[in-house]
Parts: structure tokens; C-alpha cells; sequence
């Protein structure tokens, strides 16, 4: 069989992925930016617990609109990391893992963690602005 | 063999960290909501509770443990020339370990230096 000729799709753009996989590269790029945050966090909680200018320090770069939208990214990633993390998990329990529960959980876990974001932003840049 | 052995148990270790991370996170939402510390005295307080402090250090294990093995996966996947890979692998290394041995060094004077 001649294969030479098939399509070969690999421009992301062009490919319709499914729901599933879509939450499935937010759980890697969502844990990307926590990982990125770690070090800054490490750095936040050493200045805090090491005096009282440091602990000031600390809660002053974590007021201001702008640390509070870094905040939001961050709690987005980290509700959506939890949300498809514990998916994946009941999947590798072999819970929830035909197709179309897959895909409504897949569904559930998105909007969710996308919602809850999006509340507490209006939340937060309502009271900060 | 050993390079099989050495993904389950990447595997294995990224799924019992998640459990403990997910847990200890509620735990740590709970608190900045309920009881957010107010002073430093306060918080410096809270995380020098000797059961605090301890989860607190296992926490930080457990996350950098979960990072290596997440972040290694996609630098294995998305970054194929070897020596970009490994000098990927080492500056990731270096700023998990430095961020660990900080963070074990502020939590161990916090509960010394009372």
C-alpha cells in the first residue's frame, strides 16, 4: 500500500482536537507556569519567615494589580492542574474512562476551572480597582 | 530494565506526590482563607509548630519531586537535540534543588530561631 500520498496533518491549527486533549495539554502548560512559579515562591516564603521588613516585603509584592493577575494565572493552573489531575488519576483506576464519560469530565474539569477563575478575577479586580 | 524500572517509578512517585500536593494545597487554601496570618509574629508562629513545619518541609519535597518529573517529561518530549536537552535538564536541576534548599533552610531557622 502506498502510504506516501495520506495527509499528514501536524500543524496544530489544522487539526479539530478533542476535548480530552485539550484539557490535556492545559494540565501540562498549566503545570509548566506552577513550576516556573516555584522559585519566586521559594523566595517569598524565605524573605517572610526571615524578618518583619521581609515579611512586609513579602505582602506588599503580593498586593497591586498586577501581582494579583499573576495570582489569578497561577490559580487557574493550579485549580485546573488539581481538577485533570485527579481525572487522571481515577482514569488510571479505571474509573471514568470510556469515551463519553472521558469526554464529559474532560468538559467539566475545563469549564470548571475556568469559571471559578474568571469569578474570582471579576472578584478580585473589582475590589482592586 | 533499569530504564523501565526508573519510568515507573517516576510514574509511581508523580501519583503519590499528586495525592499528598493535592491535599496539603486544600489544607494550605484553607488556612490563608480562614485564619490568613496577620502579623509576622503570627505567621512566623504558625510555620514554627513543629507538625506544620514538618508537612510544611514534606510539601516542598513533594512539589520539587512532582516538578522534576512533570517538567522532565515535557523537556524528554519537546526538546530532541541531546545537549540541549541535558543542559535543559541541568539549569531545571539546579533551580528545583536551589529552590528546595532554600525553602529547607528558612523552615529550619523558623523553628530554631524562636
Amino acid at each position: 500500500m502506498n502510504t506516501d500520498s495520506r495527509p499528514v496533518h501536524l500543524n496544530l491549527f489544522l487539526i479539530r482536537m478533542a476535548i480530552m486533549a485539550i484539557m490535556s495539554i492545559l494540565h501540562r502548560a498549566s503545570g509548566a507556569l506552577l513550576v516556573l512559579a516555584i522559585p519566586y515562591f521559594a523566595y517569598l516564603l524565605g524573605i517572610s519567615l526571615e524578618s518583619e521588613a521581609g515579611f512586609a516585603q513579602a505582602v506588599d509584592q503580593l498586593s497591586g494589580v498586577f501581582a494579583k493577575l499573576i495570582l489569578l494565572t497561577l490559580g487557574w493552573s493550579v485549580l485546573h492542574h488539581l481538577l485533570s489531575g485527579i481525572r487522571f488519576l481515577l482514569i488510571d483506576f479505571d474509573i471514568g474512562v470510556n469515551t463519553t464519560t472521558a469526554r464529559v469530565t474532560a468538559w467539566v474539569v475545563t469549564i470548571t476551572a475556568a469559571l471559578i477563575s474568571l469569578t474570582a478575577g471579576a472578584i478580585i479586580l473589582r475590589g482592586a480597582v | 530494565m533499569s530504564r523501565r524500572a526508573s519510568g515507573l517509578k517516576a510514574w509511581v512517585f508523580q501519583r503519590i506526590s499528586a495525592v499528598y500536593l493535592g491535599f496539603y494545597f486544600l489544607f494550605l487554601c484553607w488556612y490563608f482563607v480562614f485564619s490568613s496570618p496577620a502579623s509576622y509574629a503570627e505567621w512566623k508562629g504558625w510555620v514554627s509548630t513543629p507538625e506544620i513545619n514538618l508537612s510544611l518541609l514534606f510539601f516542598a519535597f513533594f512539589l520539587l519531586l512532582h516538578a522534576w518529573v512533570g517538567t522532565r517529561d515535557i523537556i524528554i518530549d519537546y526538546i530532541k537535540p541531546l545537549m540541549i536537552r541535558v543542559v535543559a535538564l541541568t539549569i531545571l536541576a539546579i533551580v528545583l534543588i536551589g529552590s528546595g534548599l532554600w525553602t529547607a533552610k528558612f523552615l529550619f531557622l523558623a523553628v530554631t530561631s524562636v
